[in-house]
């Protein structure tokens, strides 16, 4: 479904002399229909650079992207943007994702009236139908994000996320400002949505626990290169890099205290 | 020795004209040296009770009931009396470590400050202080980090200096606020290392969501839904064998379990339901629950249960 072939991104700054800083260097995997890919790695370690990149938000300097066998990386701006409906991204933070002035209806409606795809009644009622995919209770569509709590504010970017149809969604650390219970929340309504739909997800975590629950695969990404992909069970069976065996064992050790006689 | 005693306390913050209750009669103690978690998720009036000790809610914030360090009801203070106390004998480490450090002030005037102010001692020797302080802390270079930045830490580095600002008075009592929140595994390994060495001859309030930093810290365990305690004792005994509802919902949430989650969401402070707060999201739910408010109960050796099953 998506492959990434040699991906590099190099920052430049300075303004005489110029250094270089490579933040993603030489990557390359690919994810089938319908499965989803985790990425972990510790914070600044390129993940979200990746993640962008996928979806090519942001260009990467070296390298190609193949969507459903176009090469997205070779497409010109109009033929890029035809293919933007089927790609799709959950951001971080739903605090700065949604936009403060508009309502949950607005924010849903967007993509609807971005892309044409209804009138507005018809708009009205899909946005009504996102609601309840993402479990939120109708009466929310016209308050503004700063009345939701931090669960129902993610869930409101998954509506709108879902609201295409999309069959790509790069999810960047969905979950990592929310509650143990919440976040148990949303992330099981977004395995079940995306199972029913066959959605291919890449998940982004700095979370390997959250990770090993949502993906077939796990990359293990340490600055800007990616050290090992496994299937999830496999890499928890045998880590093949010493880094990932260091994660798993650190997990572990969090968590001794976890399953005893529950 | 009791060091801390809150006793019946309640907390209310007025808007609009109307009063919400966010905490409603909390009773705890710490003993000296003990270390407590106080876990809950957000909304549940676990970080209201922090800043309640610290005396730092703002003037809308109505306080009842008593809160008895040593010998003192902060409550009753003046603020140039509560000024002796914080930071010299009660510290805190705050949430978000990004927001709580002034960012136009270096390092090293942040950790000086509370050291000048309270112990009266030269900017040179509080300086020194200071390196030292960093230097436990594993800050690289601690010298040369005093005319730093804060921007120019990563969001571990940061963490590790509040807890040098913290630990720069020596206070007998640490409250710390989601220590670890928004670090990676490695890095909240390292910080929960460093707060577990060095708050051992200390009395040390935990207030986190995270209940494995809490098994890792603390001995005691206090469970906090809606505004009251719904459970609380040995963490090991509470986390091995959770008694309220609510408590082993959250366990079967977290991602070692499977990510189960609790139906529904929690009440919304002024909005609490009658009888038990927590009966619409409860899956062993009987008639009474809707109309009796549960009272917390005793059901063991430092044991407590707030759940009409165990009546």
């Amino acid at each position: 479904m998506i492959e990434l072939k040699g991906i590099t991104k190099e920052y430049l700054s300075g303004i005489i002399s110029k250094h270089k800083k490579t933040v993603v260097s030489d990557v390359s995997f690919s994810i089938k229909k319908g499965e989803t890919l985790g990425i972990v790695g510790e914070s600044g370690c390129g993940k979200t650079t990746l993640g962008r990149i996928a979806l090519r938000l942001t260009e990467p300097t070296l390298g190609e992207i193949w969507f459903d066998g176009v090469e997205i990386t070779a497409l010109s701006k109009s033929s890029m943007r035809k293919m933007r409906p089927r790609m799709q991204i959950i951001f971080q933070d739903p605090d700065t994702a949604l936009d403060p002035r508009m309502t949950i209806r607005d924010s849903i409606a967007e993509p609807f009236k971005i892309w044409e795809r209804s009138g507005r009644h018809e708009t009205n009622e899909k946005v009504l139908e996102m609601l309840d995919i993402v479990g939120l209770q109708p009466d929310l569509i016209s308050r503004y994000p700063f009345e939701l709590s931090g669960g129902q504010k993610q869930r409101v970017a998954l509506a709108r996320a879902l609201a295409l149809d999309p069959e790509f969604i790069v999810a960047d650390e969905p979950t990592s400002a929310l509650d143990l219970s919440v976040q148990a929340q949303v992330l099981s309504l977004f395995q079940g949505i995306r199972e029913k739909k066959g959605i291919t997800l890449l998940f982004i975590s700095h979370d390997l626990q959250v990770i090993r629950n949502m993906a077939d695969c796990i990359a293990v990404m340490k600055e800007g290169v990616i050290l090992e992909i496994q299937r999830t069970s496999d890499l928890f069976a045998s880590p093949g890099h010493p880094y990932t065996r260091q994660l798993i064992d650190a997990e572990i050790e969090g968590e001794a205290w976890f399953g005893k006689g529950i | 020795m009791q060091l801390l005693e809150i006793t019946g306390l309640q907390v209310s913050f007025i808007k609009d004209r109307e009063i919400i209750h966010v905490i409603d009669s909390v009773n705890l103690t710490l003993e000296a040296h003990e270390s407590c978690a106080l876990v809950g998720e957000s909304g549940c009036g676990k970080t209201v009770l922090g800043m309640a000790v610290m005396r730092l809610l703002p003037s809308n914030a109505q306080i009842e009931g008593s809160i008895r360090y040593r010998e003192t009801n902060l409550l009753e203070l003046n603020s140039h009396d509560m000024l002796q106390i914080l930071g010299k004998e009660i510290g805190m480490i705050p949430q978000n470590s990004a927001m709580v450090l002034n960012p136009v002030m270096t390092i090293g005037r942040q950790i000086t400050e509370s050291l000048v102010l309270h112990e009266g001692i030269s900017s040179k020797t509080a300086d020194e202080k200071a390196i030292y302080l960093l230097k436990r802390m594993d800050i690289p270079d601690p010298h040369y980090a005093l005319s730093q930045y804060p921007h120019e830490f990563s969001g571990g580095m940061r963490e590790r200096i509040l807890i040098a600002i913290v630990l720069a008075c020596e206070p007998t009592l640490i409250i710390a606020d989601e220590p670890t929140a928004g670090l990676d595994i490695l890095v909240r390994k390292q910080t929960i290392e460093l707060l577990m060495e060095h708050s051992r001859d200390k009395t040390f309030l935990l207030i986190t969501h995270d209940l494995g930093t809490a098994h890792e810290l603390c001995s005691r365990i206090v469970v906090m839904y809606a505004g009251e305690i719904v459970e609380s004792g040995n963490t090991r005994e509470v986390l091995s064998m959770p008694m309220h509802p609510y408590t082993q919902g959250l366990l079967t949430s977290h991602p070692s379990a499977g990510l189960h989650p609790i139906p529904g969401m929690s009440p919304n402070p002024g909005s609490f339901p009658e009888g038990c707060r927590f009966y619409t999201r409860c899956s062993s739910v009987q008639d009474l629950c809707t109309k009796e408010h549960p009272s917390l109960k005793e059901t063991g050796k430092m044991r407590k249960v707030r759940c009409l099953r165990y009546d």
